[in-house]
């Protein structure tokens, strides 16, 4: 008997964001491996055992309902990346993104990508439920700014100074370089400290705030240090001008 | 590239294929949900004889996903009932 209409349709499986996010990890950067296995109900023929030779009425084949199954091994078949990519972005999963982040170049332009990069690890993590991985590689991008602005405006790195101080010495030579927008440095360096505290790991013993709640505040805190930042390298591209006198090689003593 | 297929028999039926299930693996797509999305994979089976001819009437298993580890327990694919579009009545919402 044909069918009147093909018998094509579908299973359907529901993610989480949770399912997304893991998924997302394990595949590390490469096409998805999956492997589907099947059970299902059906309709079968049916052959009876024996047809005695004194009941010819009996039908000769008959049907019946019973459980059918593959051999437990599955199929396993890939998803190339760009189809796992589309089907993240259909699903709904980049709607959840934090920000969009400005792109720099220039010579911070490989730091600020891998401190790009690392937010977006850092919000897969917050995602996928890792709160406590989530806030150390929030402070991985705390740690690399500071680098990112110092190699953009040709500034030379400060030796044995800490990164919160190296930051506050930052927002007062763009301050001074840029008298129009002077109060970009003291943002800068406002937002630094409190992504600076917020990442600590001392700053979160004890705390009676839910450590989810902690681990996204800090990895959003993060991503407005980076949009902040790389507002301020979109706007001002070129080296700060600096001068022998305003930059000591020496600790200050003449 | 075959698509993936799945050989689907009865637990006496010492290894017979009784239906051949191919998955359109290319077509699977994703649609939002509130809390996550819905993987839907097109397959198609046969045979698929209408009425009370040999045809798979329900479907589940599970989905396992950029994991390899064999105990796995992968995503459930809830019960999803293959009859022919025409016999899907109203209550088969979740059906293709």
């Amino acid at each position: 008997m044909q069918s009147w209409y093909p018998n094509y349709t579908a299973v359907q499986v529901p993610l989480t964001w949770r399912d997304m996010a893991l998924a997302e990890i394990a595949r590390k950067s490469d096409d998805v491996t999956c492997l589907l296995e099947l059970a299902a109900i059906a309709n079968i023929r049916h052959q009876p055992p024996h047809q005695p030779a004194q009941s010819p009425q009996l039908p000769t084949q008959a049907w019946m309902t019973t459980v059918v199954r593959d051999n437990g091994t599955g199929v396993t078949f890939t998803l190339l990346k760009q189809h796992w990519l589309k089907l993240l972005k259909d699903g709904g999963f980049e709607r959840v993104r934090l920000v969009e982040l400005p792109v720099a170049s220039g010579a911070a332009g490989p730091t600020w990508s891998e401190c790009m990069r690392l937010l977006q690890r850092a919000t897969v993590e917050l995602r996928s439920g890792q709160s406590e991985v989530a806030v150390g590689t929030s402070r991985e991008v705390v740690e690399g700014i500071v680098s990112v602005f110092e190699r953009q405006f040709g500034l030379s790195a400060p030796k044995g100074k800490s990164l919160p101080d190296r930051s506050k010495e930052l927002a007062g030579r763009i301050g001074s370089a840029w008298p129009d927008d002077k109060y970009a440095g003291e943002m800068l360096a406002g937002l630094y400290g409190a992504a600076w505290s917020w990442t600590s790991s001392e700053h979160h013993y004890g705390s009676r705030v839910p450590r989810h709640d902690e681990a996204e505040f800090a990895v959003g805190l993060t991503a407005a240090l980076l949009t902040h930042a790389g507002h301020l390298l979109q706007a001002h591209p070129d080296p700060i001008k600096t001068n022998a006198a305003a930059e000591p090689a020496t600790n200050g003593q003449q | 590239m075959s698509n993936p297929t799945l050989y689907l028999s009865r637990w006496s039926g010492a290894g017979r294929t009784d239906f051949t299930v191919e998955l359109d693996a290319p077509s699977i797509t994703a649609v939002p949900s509130h809390d996550g999305c819905m993987l839907r994979l097109p397959m198609s089976a046969k045979p698929d004889e209408v009425g009370f001819g040999a045809s798979l009437l329900m479907v589940h298993g599970k989905l396992v996903i950029a994991e390899s580890a064999a105990n796995n327990p992968g995503h459930p694919c809830p019960n999803a009932e293959l009859v022919p579009q025409l016999h899907c009545g109203p209550g088969s919402a979740h059906l293709a």
